[in-house]
């Protein structure tokens, strides 16, 4: 089980190489010269020249990919163009709120999922499951945006239950008030693609040759249902929660404009709209990171659920 | 005479299959005494598992009895509602050990898990699973499994086949069954682990006085087993009869021509075939099941439905060559 975690935690630096290189590579991709595009048509030589030198452009590439890195092994991002802070902080500024929206909307998404999924395995082939089936193919095609919106309308608008933007007065009853919203709005995708898969996955499981030993043996269904099957289905359904949690992170992206909340997504919208490369290098390396990080966790308690994998 | 454990009188199977009712198992009766070994034989696709599946109620939903009850104990166990039937009937009075071992145990679960979860249903949940316990590993003492209070915390993958039947053969035995129904067990496992399970079934039922209802494609395998043996074919019983009797004195055609495919290793000669296939359930031909592949059937084989017929004592056979 150790050398399963250290080998997986080995294989994240290479992936993280990559992202660092492809982020870097931004600057010599994007169409036009940086400084030009930052500083406008007015701009003089000598203004150029200085944003060029402190964004490392005046040297060659791969000179300056290593000042790059050794920066960020330094933890320096660099300083934001435009807010003229250092990235770091103004992304650490904003990450907490990222982090928790896309954590409530996929333990809602799990939540909800895995019961409507075990709903509709355990009342296979009646008409609630095919309610219940239903049910998870509206919500799993409903894109973020529409259900952000279709959630204001209805409970901010029509009911006026939730409120519509921001993140409250700082109170955590305030806060957990605004959240219930967008964490909504951001697990209705992921709830209806996870109770399909442990429906399915259920069923799989259910069909197998273990099942009917247990049942032989006098294990009553409810007891087979939720301890023996479920484990075993329960997975493939741990593997796309690494998945979904970067996906979620992009539907963060809107769920953060339409409810006007401060967060990672909309940082970098706005950091690409004000061309502030250093700070889309930044956002885009810390939602890499994330995501590496949830597929990690994802990995490891995959191990916990199928011992055969611990072994190798 | 002794008395009968399980009876079963004219049972029909049906599986839904595009909203028709197809007949896998037709007109079963089939009694099995207290301690006996009866050993139901047959090709692939002829009935056998899910006759074994109907007893203990392990078909899909798909399935239903037709007709016929089956009695256990002199109760008829049809009737039970699911509940009644899981309480008192599974695991308590009846048990099952499946094919391939390879699936049978759950994967993500330690095996001690596995076993102490079936006693502790046996007891119906009023000892702990720490009393418990001791109980397991002395069964796994018992069925051979060295080193049981170690193997208990392992998990399935890290047992061989033949452990694992092993393993099996303790969680049925546990709950000290009336009946237990052996499924193939040991046709996935190697020539010497074979004989070593069969071996411990029958010093399992020499000590627990258990009924078996072995299921095997293998006549070699249940010469040594069994008290008696009934033919199945195409979801029909075509000859019952003791073990000793139907080596001897068989009397379906049927039954002869299995006889005559058993390897013998002292002859060198090609190994005899039944040309032809099971046939399908809802493409079984008019008439008897086995006519178009017996080389003695005549004009009646292909127009009436032959019924088993006492032919001997204590030897039933389904053929019309008996009233010739």
């Amino acid at each position: 089980m150790f050398i399963y975690i250290t080998k997986r935690f080995l294989w994240v630096i290479p992936t993280i190489l990559t992202v660092l290189l492809l982020l870097f590579s931004l600057s010599y991709l994007l169409p036009g010269d940086p400084a030009d595009i930052i500083l406008g048509p007015r701009a003089t030589p000598e203004m150029a020249e200085e944003l060029e030198s402190r964004l490392g452009l005046d040297k060659p590439w791969y000179q300056s990919y290593l000042i790059y890195l050794q920066n960020i092994i330094k933890g320096d991002l660099g300083t934001s163009i435009f807010r003229d802070r250092s990235v770091l902080k103004v992304i650490l500024d904003v990450l907490p709120y990222t982090v928790i929206l896309t954590l409530a909307g996929m333990g809602l998404a799990v939540f909800n999922g895995i019961s409507i999924g075990l709903l509709a395995a355990n009342y296979n082939n009646s008409y609630f499951e095919k309610f219940l089936t239903m049910l998870s193919f509206i919500t799993a095609s409903t894109p973020t945006y529409i259900a952000g919106v279709l959630l204001i309308v209805v409970f901010s608008v029509n009911f006026n239950l939730l409120p519509s933007i921001g993140i409250g007065d700082g109170g955590l009853l305030d806060s957990i008030h605004h959240l219930i919203g967008p964490a909504l709005a951001l697990s209705v995708g992921w709830t209806g693609y996870i109770a399909r898969l442990t429906r399915s996955s259920m069923l799989e499981t259910l069909d197998q040759e273990f099942i009917q030993t247990e049942k032989s043996f006098g294990i009553p269904r409810y007891y087979i249902l939720y301890k023996y099957a479920l484990k075993k289905a329960i997975k493939p359904i741990i593997a796309v929660i690494g998945l979904g949690i970067g996906r979620l992170l992009g539907g963060a992206v809107f769920v953060e404009v339409i409810f006007n909340r401060p967060g990672l997504g909309r940082l970098i919208v706005d950091s690409v709209n004000e061309r502030d490369l250093p700070l889309v290098r930044g956002g885009v390396l810390v939602a890499a990171l994330l995501f590496v990080i949830a597929n990690l966790v994802a990995d490891i308690s995959y191990a916990y659920f199928d011992p055969r994998i611990k072994q190798k | 005479m002794p008395d009968k454990i399980l009876k079963i009188n004219n049972l029909a199977v049906e599986y839904r299959n595009k909203g028709k009712y197809l007949r896998v198992l037709q007109d079963i009766n089939l009694e099995l005494d207290s301690g006996e070994i009866l050993a139901l034989v047959g090709e692939s696709g002829s009935g056998k598992s899910t006759l074994g599946k109907t007893i203990l109620r392990l078909l899909p939903d798909s399935a239903r009895i037709a007709e016929g009850s089956i009695f256990f104990k002199g109760k008829d166990i049809c009737n039970l509602s699911e509940k009644d039937f899981n309480d008192q009937i599974r695991g308590q009075e009846m048990a099952m050990v499946i094919q391939n071992p390879q699936n049978a145990l759950n994967p993500v679960f330690k095996v001690g898990t596995q076993i102490l979860d079936v006693l502790y249903f046996k007891s119906k949940k009023q000892k702990s699973r720490k009393e418990l316990k001791k109980e397991a590993v002395e069964i796994l003492k018992k069925v051979g499994i060295s080193d049981p209070e170690y193997r208990f915390g392992e998990y399935p993958h890290q047992f061989s086949g033949g452990m694992k039947q092993r393993v099996m053969l303790a969680m049925a035995f546990i709950s000290n069954p009336s009946l237990l129904i052996a499924d193939e067990p040991t046709t996935a496992l190697d020539l010497t682990v074979e004989a070593q399970i069969l071996n411990l079934l029958s010093n399992l039922v020499d000590e627990y006085k258990t009924s078996i209802l072995y299921i095997s494609h293998d006549l070699g395998v249940v010469v040594g087993l069994s008290d008696r043996i009934a033919v199945m074919y195409a979801g029909r019983i075509v000859e019952v009869a003791q073990t000793r009797e139907l080596f001897d004195h068989p009397n379906h055609p049927y039954t002869e021509a299995l006889l005559k495919c058993l390897p013998d290793y002292k002859k060198t000669e090609e190994l005899q075939t039944i040309p032809g296939q099971v046939p399908d359930p809802g493409n079984y031909p008019v008439g008897c099941n086995f006519h178009p592949r017996c080389s003695y059937s005549f004009e009646r084989c292909r127009q009436e439905d032959p019924r088993l017929e006492k032919i001997a004592s204590e030897h039933f056979s389904a053929c019309f060559l008996n009233d010739r």
